[in-house]
């Protein structure tokens, strides 16, 4: 309650508009079988065709995936890959040749996958300086590096990160008919990554310079915006499988052809049990060799004609037209009801029929009742009950009521107060004196 | 319930005698002698200046409603913000995200907390503003104060001190709690309307001491000095004790002195006062009671999925902190790249435990996404424009009386669709508390041949009872639903439209000739304009008239317009007697102290006379006493004691000679009791001087004696006088019933809502209004449960009766009845029987006690009405707590007076009728209606609204929060559990706050499943809400199912499709930031198309909302890709550079917002297709437009579309057409079968 009590708020009638009466125009869609069957069978045959043609984009990728982690061992260091990969004077040079399946159309891109390796660790994600990566100012800009920030003199490293630090270091180099194929670093990175992201001005500083030596080592002549590698390598994989682009090669390759492969084995997978691929792939519209989404429009298209086709046939044996005879709103009670009712006049029927004796009727059976021994009319009056009395009664006076109604209807006006129509007795309580009814009109 | 307490103890005080005697007790008595604590005030009258310092330094007369003020208002409203247990866990969130152990970003933390938090923090500033402007209005009215030297100034309210005199005008408020020294009339009496504290509208009289009567003129005031002890502050109302010393002598105080704060002075030029109390010590601050706050069933489920929710979120947490321990362990160690051995503490593998400590406090903030932060401030936001479309609706808006629906809170809108029992009042709620001179018998004549609408109810309904069926015995169906038909329709005119229900047809023919008179609605030509004159005995009429115009408490006041008085009653019925008065010719023109002066008119002279009645006694009008009378001397000097009564009390008390109309007036009061009139008999008694004088010496001492037995001494006395009483006539005054009210019960039957009536009126009036609102009809069978009825018993009898009637055995009757009628319920076989509860105040609270409670209510739930009548306020908040606790349902109490002001907070639901009675009703009150007809637009239309789209709002909140918290959660598991999540922070910050909120709210404010008309239509739609189809746990399951099922979806089919190949033609393969931005994508667009399928209504502003949020989408990613990367980091340029000319980027995005929503729209169309509900079935109606074309069939459908009832008018003509089908069919079988 307030210092005082708020007196009533005469309110402005308030201003009818559609919208305050919630009344503005609206469209009320419906699901109408029509709809529904009309939407399903839509979007089947949108999605129908949309996976086939993923599915064809699909088949028409060529890809070469060659796991070269286990076979680039020498077989002397078989049971100590670690200490193989991590030896700096083994030699790691490892050549195998590739038979290219089928025509590969140039541009065919070369990827090294990796697996089991969690380029999406939180502490591996954040391990990176943006603002390092971009501009020479910002080059003390490691805060958030840790622990590749600085190196051992305390001078800050370029760039700095987990990320950087682990840069994949296998090479390939690829020969076709003993002639080298140039693999093209061209394009490989986004353009806005190179432009934007990677500052031509900054400079690898104190880069794998520390105790312990990561991954690759970049040329400290060239700009950060020009390390295509690096570039690709920081932009983080979702999954711990993945593939990253490693170069181009703008020659077709031809079907059945021999590719010579010359793998730098350097990369320590070793450690964690992860795989190294080398893979060659052509790409279409969709990208990579990628079924599954031609699969997935199949199946969702497949599952909506499906669901189009039952819809229609269950609409067909049990339309709901059925209960239209008794209404839509009927509920099962009401037809408990119903079907209770029927039953019981069901027994009573068959019970009365049962007991009828089809020849022995005629109307005095029902209507006299001897006394000694002669038949005798049976006295109609005062066969009622007191219940049925009253009702007669009052339907009496309901008459009256009617008629008066009506009449009153008919003349049409009525004079003074309410012309006094003394139409009953003292048995009716409720007096209808005053005519109301046409005096509105 | 409390009010209700204060006004009844109200009546019964003692505040309203004319007499002209004033108490020379005061001085006899001796002043109040103060012990203890609670007397300790000491007040220095006409000397402000001392109550600046200590000790009496109280506080000034500003007053503050306001909640907060500018320094408190922080740290206050945060507090209050952060009782909510979801606010607290974000504000520990926010916290935790300054810290390392976070996922996100701090800011992505804080800013939607900080919205959400602002958000509601401005919503209460903004009250807490409006509070304040008002309490400045307050604060800053001008009073005129004695500024010393006798002089007056205006001071502005605040600035009044304890201590200093007022002056206070006619019709103004007083400032503060005043002792009252002087008025402006001589004897120092003046009115004060008190609506503002009770709510009750007649006038009260307070009267200064008799030492202080001499201080009448600004003057007096120069060397004023008084002193006043009394009372420390408290909140009751009606007591006060206090001394005032005054010229060396100390004279004791008492309520009759004191005027409260937030009343108003009326009839009176001005009154002089001290002011005793100021600003928040006054009586009525102290009395400010916060309303119970209360909260809608779907908000307490609400919190209970929150829960849900909270397990959901600290179990998966626990699931990834041990997953993260267990990985950190075995296989960190061998994860070079993460340079385990150079590590803090949050990823140790040497120490997996406390790592994995410290990752639950990473994932809790992490799966945060699944309670949705902007849940309560979304629907605080659904819920205010809710409540602003309710206040908006003109259906609800008072022509008459400009008042529109309120709801004065929002928090119930929702519940108001669930409601299971109305608990109305009756008078002013289902009636309108507007009384109507309706007849009258004199001398054994029955005057008046108006009819009550009562009468003309129940006469149309007689006649459509037996119009009806008197034609349909063949076939019954189709009469009975074009009966209904056009009675709904009503208005239409056509063919039966005399059965229409229309209430307020007052006399409409005589309207014509002269324009309605509030409260007489008299018809006689016998005793109109003078013809009474020429009546057989035209000295009773006469006698009868002044009667009439004589004893009463009323006081005129002129009407500027018409010429003539309008009056200030006590109750309806006193002003209705004064009206008729007048009419016939008998004009109540001025009150003195002494006197009432009358406006005679005969037919014989043109000039009125005016004559004067010195008023020597009167006799108060008590509930006990049931009567009052008045002791008059005319102008011959002729002293007659003119009484008026109920008629048991009167009859009673009726000498031998007068009981010459007896039988007459008996009979016809009979006839107006069965019509629903209100009765009283008027008598009088012709006093000799003598026996005057001596009766009026033991009076006076009755009256000046002290103690508790001066209320039985002074009733002893009048008792003594009331006898030996002559006959003159009886009144009958109709309480009208409001408009709309027998068709709005009907409709709110069909709804499938009980009503139960609990009135202060006497069994009778009960029933008769009972049957008027069709609650009650002929063929219910009628349960009344009564205390033995000691009524008819004797005097004599009765005390030996009482003797013998212990609580314990009255008790053991009522139980027995209640069992036996119990029983009868039980055993009853036909399914059509109805039963009517009627029930009265004294058997109430035998039966409101523990041990009987259970079976009461048992037996009430089993009857389709139920009526107390008697019962006092507090009994009307028990019955409604009963009924709230006992049944669990949901309530609703609707009333207009202050004695409802306990039912109407004790219930889930309260309504207040803004009508005549106050304000303490509607202030009391969650929703305030202007008439009673509109609660059925209330609830069947904005109820049935607010129920399902809050549901449904919730619902959804709940998938999409699920859809999208999920993905979180299962990305987390392909990190090895470190807490890294694949969207940017950005995006997270605004998947709650902006890409997802309108749309939902625009659900929560603008869904209609169908329009107004059709909810009225096919009332019983509102079973949705009691049913509680809509947020039932199946349904809340099923959304969260399809939550999880969405997340599923959105997040499995994006990593398979973007797994490790190439994702675009240039060979690149997808990055973190792409798989996020797209999996997204695909999240905004399948919770968006999911609640386009949820929303059946469609304005321009929901699609504005729906696809407006996708596309502030993309409009985002292309603005934030725009921002320099060390803002934007991997998101640089992401959707026109990587995702935009991918064309698997879009593809992925149609095929996971499909595949998402199809199982949904599966199952809609199937449930509407085969097992469609009551709204599916009415929209299709529509839609195909069968309302229009197949009409047989709209009919139908309308008359299905009714719950089973037992009361309103609809079930008054089955259970005739029932009725009259039984005769039929048993005149068959009686034609048929053989004797």
């Amino acid at each position: 309650m307030g210092g005082e009590v708020k007196a009533p708020k005469i309110g402005e009638r308030a201003a009818y508009s559609r919208f305050t009466q919630q009344e503005l125009p609206a469209c009320k869609p419906i699901l109408t079988p029509g709809w529904v069957i009309t939407t399903f069978i839509f979007v089947g045959i949108i999605f129908i065709p949309i996976g086939l043609a993923s599915l064809f984009a699909s088949e028409r990728v060529v890809e070469i995936v060659y796991r070269y982690d286990e076979g680039c061992i020498p077989t002397n260091y078989s049971d100590q890959k670690l200490a193989y990969i991590q030896n700096s004077t083994t030699n790691k040079t490892c050549t195998r040749s590739l038979i290219v399946p089928k025509q590969m159309k140039r541009p065919v891109y070369v990827y090294y996958q990796l697996d089991n390796f969690y380029q999406n660790h939180r502490r591996y994600v954040k391990s990176r300086s943006d603002k390092q990566l971009r501009s020479n100012a910002s080059e003390g800009d490691t805060s958030s590096c840790d622990p590749e920030g600085v190196a051992p003199d305390k001078h800050p490293i370029v760039p700095c990160g987990l990320i950087a630090w682990s840069l994949f270091n296998d090479t390939y180099g690829f020969l076709v008919n003993n002639e080298a194929l140039e693999v093209s670093k061209r394009n490989i990175a986004w353009k806005s990554d190179q432009e934007h992201k990677f500052g031509s001005d900054v400079y690898p500083k104190n880069f794998q310079s520390g105790g312990l030596i990561g991954g690759a080592k970049l040329n400290d002549t060239i700009p950060l915006s020009e390390q295509a590698d690096l570039i690709v390598w920081m932009r983080t994989a979702a999954f711990p499988t993945f593939r990253k682009l490693y170069g181009k090669i703008e020659m077709d390759l031809e079907a059945n052809e021999n590719v010579t492969v010359v793998i730098q084995n350097n990369y320590n997978t070793y450690s964690f049990g992860g795989k190294k691929k080398l893979v060659l792939s052509t790409t279409s519209w969709i990208g990579g060799k990628n079924d599954f989404l031609g699969v997935a429009y199949l199946t969702v298209g497949g599952l909506c004609l499906f669901l189009a086709i039952s819809f229609i046939l269950v609409y067909v044996v049990k339309p709901r037209q059925s209960r239209k005879k008794f209404g839509l709103l009927e509920k099962h009670k009401d037809y408990v009801v119903r079907a209770q009712a029927f039953h019981k006049k069901e027994e009573a029927y068959g019970e009365k029929a049962a007991f009828r004796n089809p020849d022995e009727f005629y109307f005095k059976m029902i209507k006299t009742r001897t006394i000694d021994g002669v038949h005798k009319l049976e006295s109609q009056a005062n066969k009622y009950t007191p219940e049925e009395l009253m009702l007669i009664k009052t339907q009496d006076i309901g008459y009256v009521l009617q008629k008066v109604q009506v009449k009153k209807r008919l003349s049409g006006w009525i004079d003074g107060y309410g012309g006094v129509w003394v139409i009953y007795g003292r048995e009716m309580a409720l007096g209808f004196t005053r005519e109301e009814e046409d005096g509105e009109r | 319930m409390t009010r209700g307490r204060i006004r009844a103890k109200l009546r019964r005080s003692n505040l309203y005698t004319f007499s002209c005697l004033r108490p020379t007790a005061a001085e006899t008595e001796a002043p109040h002698s103060f012990q203890g604590p609670g007397y300790s005030r000491i007040v220095y009258c006409n000397q402000p200046r001392v109550h600046r310092k200590k000790p009496l330094n109280y506080p000034s007369n500003y007053t503050s409603t306001t909640k907060y003020n500018i320094i408190t208002f922080l740290p206050k409203a945060i507090f209050e913000q952060f009782r909510r247990v979801a606010n607290v866990y974000f504000l520990l969130a926010a916290i935790l995200s300054l810290t390392p152990v976070a996922p996100f970003s701090a800011v992505s933390m804080i800013a939607p907390l900080a919205f959400v938090v602002g958000l509601s923090m401005a919503k209460e500033a903004l009250e807490d503003w409006r509070r304040f402007i008002q309490d400045m209005k307050v604060n800053s009215r001008k009073a005129s104060v004695h500024k010393g030297d006798g002089v007056f100034g205006f001071k502005p309210w605040q600035k009044i001190r304890v201590g200093d005199v007022v002056k206070v005008e006619k019709d103004q408020f007083f400032p503060a709690d005043l002792l009252l020294l002087s008025s402006s009339y001589e004897d120092g009496i003046c009115y004060v309307e008190t609506m503002n504290l009770d709510g009750e509208t007649n006038l009260k009289v307070k009267r200064c001491l008799e030492s202080t009567l001499p201080l009448d003129d600004d003057t007096t005031f120069k060397d004023f000095a008084g002193t006043i002890k009394c009372e420390d502050p408290n909140s009751n109302l009606y007591t006060f004790v206090g001394n005032f010393e005054y010229d060396r002598q100390i004279y004791p105080l008492d309520p009759n002195q004191i005027l409260l704060r937030d009343s108003k002075l009326r009839n009176t030029a001005h009154v002089y006062g001290v002011v005793i109390f100021t600003g928040h010590d006054t009586k009525v601050m102290q009395n400010a009671t916060k309303s119970p706050s209360k909260r809608s069933k779907i908000e307490r489920k609400m919190d209970q999925i929150i829960y849900i929710l909270f397990t959901l979120l600290v179990g998966i947490s626990l699931i990834s902190s041990i997953g993260f321990a267990v990985k950190t362990k075995f296989q960190m160690p061998d994860w070079w790249y993460l340079q385990p051995k150079n590590t803090t503490s949050f990823y140790d593998p040497e120490r997996p435990a406390l790592s994995g400590v410290f990752h639950l406090v990473t994932a809790l903030i992490l799966y945060g996404y699944l309670i949705p932060i902007s849940l309560y401030v979304s629907i605080e936001v659904v819920k205010v424009l809710q409540a602003t479309f309710i206040n908006q609706d003109i259906h609800m808006y008072d022509e008459e009386t400009g008042n529109p629906a309120q709801a004065r809170t929002s928090n119930l809108n929702e519940e108001l669709g669930q409601v299971d029992t109305i608990l109305s009042d009756k008078t002013g709620t289902l009636t309108c508390n507007q009384m109507d001179f309706l007849k009258c018998s004199i001398a054994g004549t029955a005057y008046g041949v108006g009819s009550s609408e009562v009468e003309l109810a129940a006469a149309k309904q007689m006649a459509i009872d037996i119009n009806e069926p008197d034609s349909e015995v063949s076939n019954v169906p189709v009469r009975k639903t074009s009966a209904r038909d056009s009675w709904e329709n009503n208005g239409s005119g056509y063919g039966v439209s005399e059965i229409e229900l229309e209430t307020v047809i007052t006399s409409k023919d005589g309207k014509d000739q002269k324009p309605i008179i509030k409260g007489f609605n008299f018809v006689d030509s016998r005793l109109m304009d003078g013809n009474w004159s020429k009546e057989p005995k035209a000295d009773v009429i006469l006698l009868f008239f002044r009667i009439l115009a004589t004893c009463h408490t009323a006081i005129p006041e002129p009407n500027e317009e018409t010429g003539s008085f309008n009056y200030e009653a006590e109750s309806p019925d006193e002003g209705a007697f004064l009206v008729a008065a007048r009419e016939f010719g008998f004009e109540f023109c001025r009150r003195t102290q002494s006197s009432v002066f009358i406006r005679e008119r005969y037919p014989s002279s043109r000039q009125p006379v005016e004559r004067e009645f010195k008023i020597l006694n009167l006799l108060d009008f008590t509930s006990k006493r049931k009567r009052m009378s008045v002791i008059v001397r005319d102008e011959d000097g002729q002293i007659l004691l003119l009484c008026k009564g109920a008629d048991s009390i009167i009859f009673d008390r009726l000498s031998k000679n007068g009981r010459m109309y007896e039988e007459a007036t008996t009979r016809h009061l009979n006839e107006y009791g069965e019509t629903g009139l209100r009765t009283l008999a008027l008598a009088y008694r012709k006093l000799e001087e003598s026996e005057y004088s001596a009766w009026n010496n033991e009076f006076v001492k009755a009256k000046t004696s002290i103690g508790a037995d001066r209320e039985a001494m002074l009733e002893r006395v009048s008792d003594m006088m009331e006898r030996d009483l002559i006959l003159v006539g009886a009144t009958a005054v109709e309480d009208k019933l409001q408009k709309g009210v027998p068709q709005c019960i009907d409709k709110l039957a069909q709804a499938g809502l009980k009503i139960w009536v609990l009135t202060g009126d006497k069994m009778e009036t009960a029933i008769n209004i009972g049957f008027a609102c069709s609650l009650l009809r002929q063929g219910m069978k009628q349960i009344c449960i009564t205390t033995m009825n000691s009524d008819t018993l004797t005097q004599d009898s009765k005390e030996t009766f009482w003797l013998l009637m212990t609580d314990q055995t009255v008790k053991e009757n009522i139980l027995m009845q209640i069992t036996n009628a119990t029983q009868m319920i039980k055993l009853e076989k036909d399914p059509h029987a109805a039963f009517a509860l009627i029930i009265d105040g004294k058997t109430l609270t035998y039966a409101l006690e523990d041990d009987m409670k259970h079976q009461f209510l048992g037996l009430a739930v089993g009857c389709a009405s139920v009526i107390c009548c008697r019962v006092s306020p507090k009994q009307k908040a028990l019955v409604t707590r009963l009924v709230k606790e006992g049944t669990g349902k949901t309530t609703l109490a609707i009333g207009d007076g202050a004695n409802d002001v306990g039912m109407i907070q004790e219930a889930d639901i309260g309504v207040g009728i803004s009508g005549v009675e106050g304000m303490q009703a509607v202030m009391a009150s969650d929703f305030s209606i202007a008439q009673f007809r509109f609660l059925e637009r209330l609830l069947v239309v904005h109820g049935h609204w607010c129920y399902k789209r809050i549901a449904q709002m919730i619902c959804y909140f709940f998938y999409k929060n699920i859809a999208f918290g999920l993905t979180l959660f299962y990305f987390e598991a392909f990190t090895s559990f470190s807490g890294q999540s694949v969207y940017d922070d950005w995006y997270m910050l605004l998947f709650n706050v902006i890409l997802t909120s309108l749309p939902v709210i625009s659900l929560g404010v603008f869904e209609q499943d169908v329009s107004s008309e059709v909810c009225l239509q096919f009332p019983a739609l509102y079973q949705q809400g009691p049913k509680n189809l809509f947020f039932d746990w199946y349904r809340i399951f099923g959304w969260m199912g399809n939550g999880l099922y969405s997340s599923l979806i959105i997040f499995f089919l994006n990593i398979i499709i973007f797994y490790d190949q190439a994702f675009r033609s240039g060979g690149q393969t997808a990055d973190m930031s792409a798989v996020g931005t797209t999996m997204f994508t695909c999240i905004i667009w399948a919770v968006n198309c999911q609640i386009a399928l949820t929303m059946s209504h469609f304005t321009w502003i929901q699609h504005l909302f729906v696809w407006g949020s996708i596309a502030t989408w993309y409009l985002f990613l292309l603005l934030y890709g725009m921002t320099s990367p060390t803002i934007s980091g991997n998101a640089y340029q992401i959707l026109v550079e990587a995702l935009a000319p991918a064309p698997i980027y879009w593809s992925a995005t149609l095929l996971v917002t499909i595949a998402c929503n199809l199982p949904y729209l599966a199952h809609i169309s199937f449930q509407r297709c085969f097992n469609p509900m009551d709204h599916h079935i009415i929209q299709e109606i529509k839609y195909y437009k069968k309302d229009v074309e197949d009409r047989h069939m709209w009919t139908r459908e309308r008359s299905k579309a009714r719950q089973e009832t037992k009361i309103g008018f609809t079930a008054r003509v089955d259970a005739k057409i029932r009725q009259l089908k039984g005769r039929l069919q048993k005149k068959q079988t009686a034609v048929m079968s053989p004797s």
